[in-house]
């Protein structure tokens, strides 16, 4: 990755999210089966991404995880509710006991980040020595974690109950925090290669997504695993995701380069004067740190973030 | 966990399964190897046939003899003696299942063959 970027200022923002809560005593088995990864041994309060697939190893659903224990809070873009909560209401034996409900509107995604964030962080009475991105950490009735800290431009990620969020936003505020635009908060994580919980990433294989740390290929039969591990063995994994930026908007979806290779825009978020992309393409490119896209008649040029 | 407690937090359940009326063929060896397996106490088990989520093509089979549980939200099949229960919510799943077992050893044992199957996976334990 090439240089920071930030705001100047502390910034928070809503991300529109829809909420699915997993409950029951063999909610985690059940979930586990239909995840790519394995969620058999996680602990209260950990937080991890992972996707569910279909029986092409496309992604069906990609989410945030927030382990309560007996409950898992699932954070999703809203256009994949409909198949993750068919995924998740189907296939429950007669012997298991899961409860799959909607929490839309009920909690709230507020991502912190900007210059000063972390003072801000601190000034809400959180250690944010305790925070780190594979838990979450209670803060009131919210829960709060960081996302990627490591380059000094951390992003603070807090789930609010509706009953918190006047009062949360009125302290942020409070404290210099202005409400900043859901693109920069996107552009933010995709210079750094991180894919928001809110990004609709349905048809794509994950491992072309880089997402191999999500798929465990060695927890058993998943829905799509025969084609994830057919791909490994073959070393037939030929695409990747890369961050672009470039100085213009690109459309969402398929396109070709100049000189004729086919790429994939996943998302497009402006940040300042320049839009950070999420391109999925061959993985030779990576040799070249600029391509030009072609859409329609004109040509981006885009280079490696 | 606090974040959904709270008074009046309360979530709408997400449910999609649909009920159909089931029907099942059992061939001579199947019905014949599921005697075999409940042997004497064919008055108090059963025969339970499920689709669990999961495997390589999105659902899995399961097959398990139990005693006779409180038969709400089941459907019950009479197979010459044997009971055979399919619950309400795999019902659309498993309509029209014919089940077979084959006595060899390699690749014996039950087999589906499953009408609302697009796919199933290599070991043939899991369709979609």
């Amino acid at each position: 990755m090439g240089h920071k970027m930030n705001t100047q200022r502390p910034e928070y923002v809503r991300i529109p999210s829809a909420i699915t809560l997993v409950s029951g005593e063999t909610a985690r088995t059940h979930l586990n089966r239909l995840l790519t990864s394995n969620i058999s041994n996680d602990q209260l309060l950990s937080r991890r991404h992972s996707v569910i697939c279909d029986l092409n190893g496309r992604i069906t659903s990609y989410q945030l995880h927030a382990d309560l224990g007996e409950q898992i809070l699932l954070v999703h873009g809203d256009s994949v509710s409909e198949n993750l909560r068919n995924n998740l209401t189907t296939g429950v034996t007669w012997n298991e006991n899961v409860n799959v409900s909607i929490g839309d509107g009920a909690i709230h995604r507020i991502l912190v980040y900007g210059e000063g964030a972390e003072n801000v962080i601190i000034k809400l009475g959180v250690n944010i020595n305790h925070l780190n991105s594979a838990n979450w950490v209670e803060y009131n009735d919210s829960m709060i974690s960081v996302i990627d800290a490591d380059d000094g431009t951390p992003i603070y990620e807090l789930l609010v109950p509706t009953r918190e969020l006047s009062d949360l936003i009125m302290n942020l505020e409070g404290f210099g925090v202005i409400e900043g635009k859901k693109d920069t908060a996107i552009a933010l994580q995709s210079s750094k290669g991180i894919l928001d919980s809110s990004i609709n990433l349905s048809g794509n294989n994950p491992l072309h997504l880089g997402l191999t740390e999500i798929v465990d290929l060695k927890k058993g039969c998943y829905p799509g695993q025969e084609i994830h591990a057919r791909m490994e063995s073959r070393d037939a994994i030929k695409k990747t995701l890369s961050s672009f930026r470039s100085n213009s908007q690109l459309s969402i979806g398929r396109h070709k380069t100049s000189n004729g290779l086919g790429v994939q825009v996943i998302s497009s978020d402006q940040f300042t004067q320049e839009w950070i992309n999420l391109i999925v393409h061959p993985r030779d490119l990576t040799l070249d740190p600029a391509i030009n896209i072609q859409i329609d008649n004109e040509k981006i040029s885009c280079h490696l973030v | 966990m606090a974040i959904i407690d709270g008074a009046g937090f309360s979530l709408p359940i997400a449910n999609v399964s649909e009920r159909v009326d089931v029907s099942i063929d059992v061939s001579d060896a199947a019905r014949a190897a599921v005697k075999s397996a409940i042997g004497d106490q064919m008055d108090t088990h059963v025969l339970i046939i499920s689709a669990k989520a999961g495997g390589c093509s999105g659902y899995l089979y399961d097959m398990v003899i139990t005693e006779r549980p409180n038969e709400s939200g089941f459907q019950v099949i009479d197979v010459d003696g044997v009971t055979i229960l399919i619950h309400d919510d795999d019902s659309s799943l498993l309509n029209g299942l014919k089940l077979d077992f084959k006595d060899s050893l390699m690749g014996g044992g039950f087999h589906m063959d499953n009408p609302n199957a697009d796919r199933a996976c290599g070991c043939g334990q899991s369709f979609g």
